[in-house]
């Protein structure tokens, strides 16, 4: 009878736990043949853009921001600036109405009336001078500074204008007022202790920032008091969604989940080849990718002759065939977006030749010697563009091991010595909108960051020097092309070639969008506040 | 309870190996908290200002006694990216990857068991060797390939899962499960695969054992050999299989969460190495060492519930 009792037991836990196995299956299978989830909820006339974006922002505070184009990307939504970047990389009005240049030294702006934080409060000229003081402060840590030159003074001289006074002239002084980071903070509220811009974001321009989860998403709405008027921004929502996976980003726009997407990796227009709803767009930029050499005294690129060898080994077209999928452009220190004025061809040591190169190493005593060539995972075209070089190198009488390193390794072995821990490197710089702003870069006053390994030459400095205190034209021109071989002969942060701005997919079916072709300040989507959903 | 004391003091002090392990391996990756946040443009002294405004710049040995002494009254410190209390971001991301975990588990078990039942019961080389090599299959591929294969797929064409569409479980349960069925495929068929061989193995080698040839001599259905002779004997080492699957479904979520871009530890991980932040990776790392310990405990235990002479050793002991 017990023995019965038991089996009955036994067969009815069999079956529960049958029931159990079957209805886990039951569940899995209907989840799988169910009908297709709409992956666009967001869509649908709701109103609501979604961006997917690779990465998110390492700091909120324009004046304290590292310099670092996925910021300038976020700080653009928020806040505005005093002029913005036209279609042509020329200036244009913004929250500046007008502006005039008083002297070499001196430049004053109208302040528009009626522009607004998205806390409803009317922007003034305090805030104005408050966010301009702030990121001179040389407390704060930002590299906005060296494309803006030396601001002595910023002070106000009327109730809706503002002066500037720079220390020396600097032509692409309103140039470096279009870049993000030139942004115009709540003054009152920072002072009254209610904003911490370390902390949030809130300004006048077309979103305002409603959720933030670092590393996942954002959530804006449109900024209600926003000065260009109620039918800006033309969506209500702004989701940006941050998938640091390539695959992610284009499995999210295949679905419908994600509407626009940037990428930099150029396979990606051949991985959405073929879908009709995907529109893809290669954006230009004032950008190009750099090799920079360790030129610190332990370095055998103390000598010049090795320095010399490695420019006269690289391939550029090659770089661009393997390592960047055909996309690109051999370029000098300024990116022949700039027109003519630097030809890289023209450029000294700018032409491969082995021959030379070899025997430069050879003479050197270098042949045989191991390069560490350090490429930072933050940007998927650095590993092939090592890749690519390295051969070149190796075809001297180098031997070269690449590391990969993630941006905080990269960082520690390039910038955080001494002891600098690498021997070659590869980056890229944003262009700006006006040319003398990347030869900044070549400056050790301006850029004081790579002084651990990179010694310019007083000549060189001096010649980056003119062609940024000359104002515009035939003088100016002569000058940049100065400083372009100056630094091409120094063969220590050696241009390599173009850098597109951006690859950016979007749902044409799905949104209404217009990407500007062109991009100087790293801002891929400029006009997102144009954009609508269909 | 003297075998549950000897456990708990043995897990007790691996977790305090991994405290040392994950406290000495964030400080040996090259590059540092300041590295990250100001970025290569910046200054020597705004490094330093950035490392002492953490107390970074203590000895080693001061920063790990005072890291521990804070763990053990409960305080798992702030995340130096967001500043946000590590405890909050634990309360946040926690249940995603539960909830992750735990669906895998149901796909591994639900494919796996069935599947390791039929190959453990094939009679035929035929039947064992497409078990086999299923298994084999299944262990060999990455969770990165079969995960990008599934984002393609789905992505691609409309099978029925969406894809990047993440839905809280409070939000809408149903949709939620939804929302995480190709990440928990992705990581539930290796270990489905694992239970396979395995399994298959275990229960092949329990059909051979001489009960239950006394068994079937006696006219006792397949099925009912099965449950009653077979399973049982099986089942340590199907458990033992899970719970090692366990530790790595919990390090397979980060490559999972990071491709289907669900919000949970894993994902938090992975930029809390990439920006140095040391209280969150530590946290995560001895909570999910914590978690493993605990669940190999379990399975220690449930061998007894299975094979009552494990049970009887246990008292005489």
């Amino acid at each position: 009878m017990a023995r019965t009792a038991i089996l009955a037991g036994r067969r009815r836990s069999l079956s529960l736990g049958l029931a159990i196995a079957i209805g886990i299956m039951a569940l899995l299978a209907a989840l799988g043949v169910s009908r297709a989830s709409s992956a666009t909820e967001v869509a649908g006339g709701t109103g609501t853009l979604v961006w997917a974006k690779g990465r998110d922002v390492t700091a909120l505070d324009p004046a304290n921001d590292p310099g670092v184009d996925t910021n300038w990307k976020m700080f653009q939504l928020v806040y505005d600036r005093l002029v913005d970047q036209g279609p042509k990389l020329q200036p244009v009005p913004n929250v500046a109405t007008s502006w005039k240049q008083v002297s070499p030294t001196v430049y004053e702006f109208k302040i528009r009336r009626g522009v607004r934080f998205s806390n409803g409060r009317e922007l003034t000229v305090r805030d104005v001078t408050g966010s301009f003081r702030r990121l001179i402060n040389p407390k704060n840590t930002n590299s906005w500074r060296g494309k803006a030159g030396q601001i002595k003074t910023v002070r106000a001289i009327a109730p809706w204008t503002v002066r500037f006074t720079l220390a020396r002239p600097h032509s692409a002084f309103l140039a470096a007022l279009m870049n993000a980071d030139a942004a115009i903070i709540p003054m009152k509220e920072l002072t009254a202790g209610t904003f911490d811009p370390a902390k949030e974001m809130l300004g006048s321009g077309p979103f305002k920032v409603v959720s933030h989860s670092q590393d996942q998403s954002w959530t804006l709405d449109g900024n209600p008091y926003y000065w260009r008027g109620k039918s800006l921004p033309r969506v209500a929502k702004l989701n940006v969604r941050i998938m640091t996976s390539d695959a992610a980003r284009l499995a999210g726009l295949r679905s419908g989940s994600v509407h626009i997407a940037d990428f930099d990796n150029p396979d990606v227009l051949d991985l959405l080849k073929g879908s009709s709803n995907i529109k893809v767009v290669t954006q230009q930029s004032t950008n190009i990718y750099y090799v920079s050499l360790n030129n610190s005294p332990t370095s055998i690129f103390q000598n010049q002759q090795l320095r010399r060898a490695l420019a006269l080994s690289l391939n550029r077209r090659a770089v661009i065939a393997q390592g960047l999928g055909g996309r690109g452009s051999p370029t000098a220190a300024v990116s022949p977006s700039y027109g003519n004025l630097c030809p890289a061809g023209a450029m000294p040591d700018a032409t491969q030749n082995i021959a030379e190169a070899q025997r430069l190493v050879s003479a050197g005593g270098a042949t045989g010697k191991t390069l560490d060539f350090i490429a930072a995972t933050t940007d998927s075209t650095y590993l092939p563009i090592a890749q690519v070089v390295a051969k070149d190198l190796e075809a001297i009488g180098f031997k070269v091991n690449i590391q990969t390193l993630d941006s905080g390794g990269w960082t520690k072995a390039q910038f955080s010595g001494p002891p600098l821990d690498f021997d070659l490197s590869v980056s890229w710089y944003a262009g700006s909108a006006d040319p003398t702003i990347i030869l900044g870069n070549w400056n050790s006053v301006i850029s004081p960051w790579q002084k651990d390994y990179s010694q310019s030459t007083p000549q060189m400095e001096a010649v980056i020097d003119r062609a940024r205190a000359t104002p515009p034209g035939p003088a100016r021109d002569r000058a940049i092309r100065q400083a372009c071989e100056s630094i091409s002969r120094a063969a220590n942060v050696i241009p390599l070639v173009t850098r597109a701005g951006s690859y950016v997919a979007y749902r044409n079916d799905k949104i209404r969008a217009a990407v500007q072709p062109l991009e100087g300040n790293a801002v891929t989507l400029r006009y997102i506040s144009q954009y609508s959903v269909r | 309870m003297r075998y549950l004391a000897g456990k708990s003091a043995s897990g007790v002090v691996t977790l305090i190996a991994v405290t040392v392990l994950v406290f000495a391996a964030m400080r040996l990756v090259p590059g540092t908290y300041a590295d990250i946040v100001l970025g290569p443009y910046t200054t020597e002294e705004a490094r330093a200002a950035v490392t002492a405004s953490y107390g970074l710049d203590r000895p080693l040995p001061v920063q790990y006694m005072d890291w521990l002494r804070h763990i053990f009254v409960g305080d798992f410190g702030v995340s130096m990216r967001t500043q946000v209390p590590v405890s909050e971001i634990l309360a946040e991301r926690l249940p995603v990857t539960i909830q992750l975990t735990l669906l895998a588990l149901i796909i591994m078990l639900a494919l796996g068991i069935p599947l390791a039942i039929v190959t453990g019961m094939a009679r035929g080389r035929v039947g064992r060797g497409v078990g086999r090599v299923a298994g084999a299959v299944g262990m060999g591929t990455p969770e990165f390939v079969s995960g990008s294969i599934l984002l393609y797929l789905f992505s691609r064409y409309s099978l029925g899962l969406p894809v990047q569409s993440y839905v809280p479980f409070s939000t809408d349960p149903v949709a939620s499960v939804k929302s995480m069925m190709l990440p928990a495929i992705t990581l539930g068929v290796f270990g489905a695969a694992l239970v396979v061989r395995s399994g298959g193995d275990a229960i092949a080698s329990a059909f051979a054992q001489p009960h239950v040839t006394a068994a079937f001599a006696r006219g006792e259905t397949r099925l009912h050999i099965l449950y009653h002779h077979v399973m049982r004997n099986a089942a340590i080492p199907l458990v033992t299989v899970i719970a090692v699957t366990f530790g790595y479904l919990m390090g397979g979520a980060v490559i999972a969460e990071n491709l289907f871009s669900l919000p949970g530890l894993g994902q938090e991980t992975l930029e809390a190495i990439n920006t140095r932040d040391y209280a969150v990776v530590e946290c995560i790392v001895l909570l999910s060492a914590g978690l493993f310990i605990a669940v190999n405990i379990a399975a220690d235990f449930s061998y007894g519930l299975f094979d009552p002479r494990i049970r009887h050793r246990a008292r005489r002991s």
